[in-house]
């Protein structure tokens, strides 16, 4: 790069930086990033994103960018993976190519390779981790038993296939903690003290373990679904920084609500907070939007309930549409937000609007 | 009918399709391994039921179709006067895509219907 280039890309950077600096949020973060992958500069790219990442672990906009992102940067490695199991094929070429696919998070695609290493390979004990994996992140997004039950069971045919994985053994031992399922927490972190019995971190964790109250149920489903329940009960997910904020705010809500009348055909917002109950609504008064948070309610948890029956995971949006109308739903951060508008307004624009209303300007 | 649910599942990314009325009834199904019939019957009823009840009770016009995405998949339900077409579909396609070949199969099936 010559050094004028090299004097603009900097300028360009500088004025992106700045821009983040004036309305820190998700959406403003993902356009540093893309300037920054644009311009070539992968690196500070990536130390935004993870920055990034941390402070809205369940943003759309970030997940999106950091996905473009290590797809720039991971390009080369990819490409010779995808060469090396077309060419090669092994185990271990399985393995990395669908590991690096659950890094970019495209993780039908990881999925699909660890299943087809397994099938070709039964005896490598790599993809049934990344089947574990993929499932146990579910697991821990969804909270569902189910998810937690085939993640344990992969892991554990894992474990069968090489009882010194160290990692492994660890990462099992503290979801067995994690769900309150105590002896099979205590086996795991003995199999580990078998091949190395000074280990601080998992001498740390056998005391932890040991500190906890028995388990009330025997069989591993029977733990996994009263953990279930407890969750179902909101005893053991937390609503994040937006829930939090406006469940205490509400009216701080409620005045950001007139910016969507920008979204063409507007007609009405709806938002429900993390129990379902109505947060704000406009235009109109809070009668005619209790009846609207009503319907509302009814939709979201319809949808949140098709989505993990049918085992796509947890709901994120959804748009209806009838022959005079679209509503747009969306669930961020436990908040329930229904866009109502006219048939006259482009589903594109409708979706991207929202879009940012919610990764932008709830943020701010 | 079957036909063009079996051809909509040869698309990539598609994990299977149905057509089910309203109540559940199974009118015709082509699911992959992943998903059962009278699981994504009874699930696919309640979510059109509630989605149109609410519509009435808002004022706020006919079902025509309706698109969910989660975060490890995407489900589409587009009303084709009789009954539905359902389809499920993983996260690797887009939207824009899915739409396309969903829509084009139920203009098919539309099709088909005013053969009868």
């Amino acid at each position: 790069m010559g050094w004028w280039a090299d004097f603009k890309a900097n300028r360009e950077l500088s004025e992106a930086r700045k821009n983040v600096q004036r309305a820190r949020s998700p959406w403003s973060i993902g356009e540093f990033i893309d300037k920054c992958i644009e311009l070539g500069r992968l690196d500070v790219a990536l130390e935004e994103a993870e920055k990034g990442v941390r402070e809205f672990p369940n943003s759309e906009s970030l997940g999106e960018a950091f996905k473009r992102l290590i797809r720039a940067k991971c390009a080369d490695e990819l490409r010779a993976c995808r060469d090396e199991v077309r060419k090669a094929p092994g185990p271990k070429a399985y393995y990395k190519l669908a590991c690096l696919y659950k890094e970019l998070r495209d993780l039908d695609q990881a999925v699909e390779l660890a299943r087809k290493g397994v099938e070709l390979y039964p005896n490598f004990e790599g993809n049934y981790i990344v089947l574990a994996d993929v499932r146990y992140e579910r697991f821990q997004r969804d909270l569902r038993a189910s998810d937690g039950l085939q993640a344990i069971e992969l892991f554990e045919k894992a474990v069968d296939l090489n009882r010194e994985n160290y990692r492994l053994l660890f990462q099992l031992a503290e979801i067995y903690q994690a769900v309150g399922a105590k002896q099979k927490a205590v086996e795991k972190v003995k199999m580990i003290l078998d091949f190395a019995p000074d280990d601080r971190k998992a001498l740390a964790l056998l005391d932890k373990v040991q500190a906890m109250p028995p388990s009330r149920h025997e069989q591993l489903k029977d733990i996994l679904e009263d953990f279930e329940r407890r969750a179902a009960s909101g005893t053991v997910a937390r609503p994040g920084p937006l829930a939090i904020r406006y469940t205490r705010q509400p009216d701080q809500l409620a005045r950001k609500l007139p910016l969507l009348e920008r979204v063409q055909g507007f007609q009405r917002a709806v938002v429900l907070g993390p129990s379902g109950e109505l947060l704000a609504g406009y235009p109109g008064g809070p009668e005619e939007n209790r009846k609207y948070g009503d319907v509302l309610r009814k939709m979201f948890a319809a949808a949140v309930d098709c989505s993990l029956r049918m085992d796509i995971s947890t709901f994120a949006k959804g748009l209806l549409e009838t022959d005079s109308s679209l509503t747009f739903l969306v669930v961020v951060d436990r908040l329930q937000i229904a866009v109502l508008c006219s048939a006259k307004v482009k589903k594109d624009r409708l979706q991207a609007e929202v879009h940012k209303f919610v990764e932008h300007e709830l943020y701010l | 009918m079957q036909n063009i649910l079996e051809e909509l599942n040869k698309v990539a990314g598609v994990k299977g399709s149905m057509v089910v009325t309203k109540d559940g009834v199974v009118v015709a199904e082509s699911l992959g391994p992943d998903l059962q019939k009278d699981t994504v019957a009874a699930v696919s009823s309640h979510m059109i039921q509630v989605s149109d009840r609410g519509l009435q009770e808002l004022n706020r016009g006919n079902f025509e179709q309706l698109t969910l995405t989660s975060a490890h998949g995407r489900m589409v339900f587009v009303n084709l006067g009789v009954g539905y077409l359902v389809v499920v579909t993983k996260m690797e396609m887009k939207l824009g895509e899915l739409l396309i070949e969903v829509e084009s199969a139920a203009r098919k099936i539309k099709g088909l219907n005013k053969r009868i």
